[in-house]
């Protein structure tokens, strides 16, 4: 969703998007050998600073668009994207979870003893939400089983 | 004779256990030798014996495994100035001296591109993806140690002495 174009980029923000994308391109093409990965990036850099002085603009943007193309049907094969463990869809998403708040409530009245006035302001804090539910929506009806 | 052993080997058994001792030390409060299991079941010592060890081996990894601390912001500083550091353009121009104003661009006269391998090198690191639209305003140090904060939900609080702390939940004992 973040890479839907909905802002105008310059030239440099697309050739830094081009290179970038090359990075995750290498990196699919030769993991885990991170030696190759490395030299393809070195590569690939030295293409980029080959044409690092070009003045024309049509013509920086036709090498853009050919490198674009380039990369495209060169990932035309990788259907999978790769994510980072803990993103979305990584292998590790949402291994471990914040506790619940209510967690809280089940402490044993000694541990709670230890933090007298948390627990003073959270039960004063739940008797005003419990006022205000009343208040707002009447008396709940029991849960469907 | 042979039929005897083979019926009362199992009954036999027992009686060599109680010299081998079981490795929990839970065990010894109970008075019993060590495959009587908990509600009066007796068990072959090789069950017992396999299952304490797995037990013991589990107490040990448990020992093993705690929550690491919490992040703080200086952890994240430290790592991206490393991050930095070990840049090759960095270091061929011999400026270690990164500080967090450092500008990436106009101090250290890295290009466009460079800096796009810096963002790759910090993405690898903390294990998260850097949206394009993100990186384009990371040009300084303390601009990416905020983003990196700001993403991480990474809060600087000072730490609470366990007996009067007011708020349990930012203790780390709990977790």
């Amino acid at each position: 969703m973040s890479n839907l174009p909905t802002t105008f980029l310059t030239h440099s923000q697309r050739v830094c998007r081009l290179y970038k994308a090359l990075f995750v391109y290498a990196r699919r093409q030769h993991w885990p050998d991170k030696l190759a990965y490395r030299q393809r990036m070195v590569e690939y850099r030295a293409r980029f600073d080959t044409n690092k002085n070009v003045q024309d603009l049509m013509k920086a943007k036709r090498l853009l668009i050919a490198g674009e193309e380039e990369l495209k049907k060169a990932m035309h094969w990788h259907t999978d994207n790769f994510n980072f463990p803990e993103s979305p869809y990584g292998i590790a998403e949402s291994r471990y979870p914040t506790p619940d708040d209510a967690a809280l409530d089940g402490w044993h009245p000694l541990e709670k003893a230890q933090y007298p006035t948390y627990f003073a302001t959270r039960e004063k804090r739940k008797k005003a939400y419990m006022e205000w539910y009343l208040k707002r929506y009447g008396v709940p009806d029991p849960p469907m089983m | 004779m042979l039929k005897t052993i083979f019926r009362n080997g199992c009954r036999l058994r027992p009686t060599f256990n109680i010299c081998l001792s079981t490795s929990l030390n839970n065990r010894l409060h109970t008075l019993s030798p060590s495959n009587t299991y908990q509600n009066g079941q007796v068990w072959p010592h090789v069950f017992v014996l396999r299952r304490t060890s797995i037990l013991d081996r589990h107490i040990k990894d448990a020992g093993q495994m705690r929550t690491p601390p919490p992040l703080t912001p200086r952890d994240i500083e430290s790592r991206v100035l490393r991050i930095c550091n070990e840049y090759d353009k960095i270091q061929e121009a011999q400026k270690n001296k990164i500080t967090l104003e450092t500008h990436f661009m106009n101090d250290l006269g890295l290009d466009s591109l460079d800096h796009v391998e810096i963002i790759v090198a910090l993405e690898n690191e903390f294990g998260f993806e850097i949206p394009d639209a993100d990186y384009d305003k990371l040009y300084t140090v303390k601009a990416v140690v905020d983003y990196l904060k700001n993403r991480m939900h990474v809060v600087e609080r000072p730490k609470p002495v366990v007996s009067s702390a007011s708020d349990p939940r930012y203790d780390e004992h709990h977790h």
